[in-house]
């Protein structure tokens, strides 16, 4: 965390960019173009890298805070705890088969850590808010190539529907977002109208060729315009 | 998907209706009330230099139940930054809220805004802890620079006001809403209903209008034109729609025909 600034929070963060592909200065150069193009704190990042080894990761999480953290935007680093607490992120986000959310903030001990945690059906998202997680990414919801080659079909708005309706009814605090086929400003209308939050993007946000009107155009929509 | 829950942001103000309208130009104030139930409007702008609470002749604020819908209080004739602050002010001060649809008026045949002065007086309305809606050109670099100072939406012209001309210039709407993290809410220029839908399939959040609606021989079913074409827009825009090709493609299938 940057001394003397508060820790950037998730209130705000409509779109929730995964850097993907983007490494080193590419990363920075498309990040701070994107987040620059939002209000501030309106995004979250997750760093996800999982063909890079430890020392690698750490760099690019602490590139993604030097960028993030100036425009009050929280970052968290994909599966690896022990990288996000090294790296100053403001938490870590566990893949479906990860660690579970309280395993998560045991490891994390006094540090306060925001949990992100992915889930492939609306019963476990709504699991998954119960559990803690102050984040919860359900997908995919739209189709998507990359999806549809693992065999894995779209759940479609209903599910969305059904794991928004489960957190209001809880009043969980947990922020759903949508993930999967997400391609621009449509998509996320359609999220935002079945009851999330956000959208995650990974090819559609930071790996768009215009990342600011990418980020923008997917944030009006999932805040409502 | 379901429409009813297809709602917008305007600052803190959750919105159903994409149809804003105006109270001006109709030949009483019992067909504005009629005209605007008709056309679905939750929020109905008002010009403040014709709606002073306190006079004693009917103002144009009589036509509007101030209960139902949301006012917006508009700059509409003022030529300056320091007109527009101070009218918006006005409007604080007799209570209308801290809504203000910002006009500054650059010149008086066309009606074009003046953008520079626009943002200025953008940028103190919003200082001063107003909800800034502010009329512009259909710019794009205008519209960024009204989303930098903190304007909760941006409302470019697609025609001059009060022309009826229609969307001239779509393709500078479409680079606006790429670019806009705020809803973008077309303003002047809608002349009837088709206009209307097209402003919506662009993927526009709303569209604001008056003599559109006033304008018409019938005003009431013009109004009710537009709220069901502003709904159709934007259902269409939603559904997206299927690509255009240049040859025929038959509906019907062409398998297994009688030989």
């Amino acid at each position: 965390m940057t001394s003397g600034a508060p820790a950037p929070a998730l209130a705000g963060a409509r779109v929730y960019l995964v850097t993907g592909e983007k490494r080193g200065r590419d990363l920075e150069a498309s990040l701070s173009a994107a987040l620059a193009a939002l209000p501030e704190g309106g995004a979250a990042v997750q760093v996800r890298a999982k063909d890079l080894d430890s020392r690698a990761l750490l760099e690019e999480a602490r590139r993604a805070i030097d960028v993030a953290h100036p425009r009050g935007v929280p970052v968290l680093v994909n599966d690896r705890l022990d990288v996000a607490l090294a790296a100053g992120a403001d938490g870590v986000h566990l893949p479906e088969a990860g660690l579970g959310v309280d395993d998560a903030r045991r490891a994390a001990g006094q540090i306060p850590i925001l949990v992100g945690k992915s889930t492939h059906a609306a019963g476990d998202a709504a699991a998954a808010a119960r559990a803690g997680a102050d984040l919860v990414v359900l997908g995919p919801i739209f189709d998507t190539p990359s999806k549809a080659a693992l065999g894995m079909a779209p759940l479609g708005e209903g599910a969305l529907r059904e794991a928004a309706d489960a957190l209001v009814a809880e009043g969980s605090p947990a922020r759903l977002f949508a993930i999967g086929g997400i391609t621009g400003a449509r998509e996320a209308a359609w999220a935002r109208a079945a009851g999330a939050q956000g959208v995650a993007a990974i090819r559609a946000g930071l790996g768009a060729r215009d990342p600011a009107a990418a980020a923008s155009s997917l944030y009006a929509a999932a805040a409502g315009a | 998907m379901n429409s009813a829950s297809d709602t917008w942001q305007l600052g803190h103000r959750t919105m159903s209706s994409r149809i804003l309208v105006g109270t001006g130009k109709y030949a009483s104030n019992e067909q504005a009330r009629e005209a605007i139930a008709a056309s679905g409007a939750e929020m109905v702008t008002v010009a403040l230099r014709r709606a002073e609470p306190g006079r004693s002749t009917p103002s144009v604020l009589d036509a509007i139940d101030t209960e139902r819908y949301i006012l917006l209080p508009n700059t509409a004739g003022c030529y300056s930054v320091e007109d527009a602050v101070r009218t918006a002010e006005l409007s604080r001060e007799l209570g209308l809220g801290d809504l203000v649809k910002l006009e500054v008026i650059g010149d008086p045949k066309t009606l074009y805004p003046d953008n520079a002065a626009t943002i200025e007086a953008a940028r103190t309305l919003v200082d001063r802890g107003f909800t800034v809606l502010p009329y512009c050109s259909d710019d794009l670099v205008t519209c960024k620079r009204l989303v930098e100072v903190g304007c909760a939406a941006v409302m470019p012209l697609a025609a001059p006001i009060g022309s009826g001309l229609g969307i001239r210039n779509p393709h500078n709407i479409r680079l606006i809403l790429e670019e806009s993290s705020v809803p973008v809410i077309v303003d002047a220029g809608v002349g009837t209903a088709s206009d209307a839908a097209v402003a919506m399939e662009l993927g526009c959040t709303a569209v604001l209008m008056n003599t559109g609606i006033a304008g018409a021989k019938h005003p009431v079913l013009m109004a009710e034109a537009m709220r069901e074409a502003t709904s159709a827009g934007r259902k269409a825009y939603l559904a997206g729609r299927m690509a255009q090709k240049p040859y025929a493609t038959a509906s019907s299938p062409e398998a297994g025909l009688i030989e």
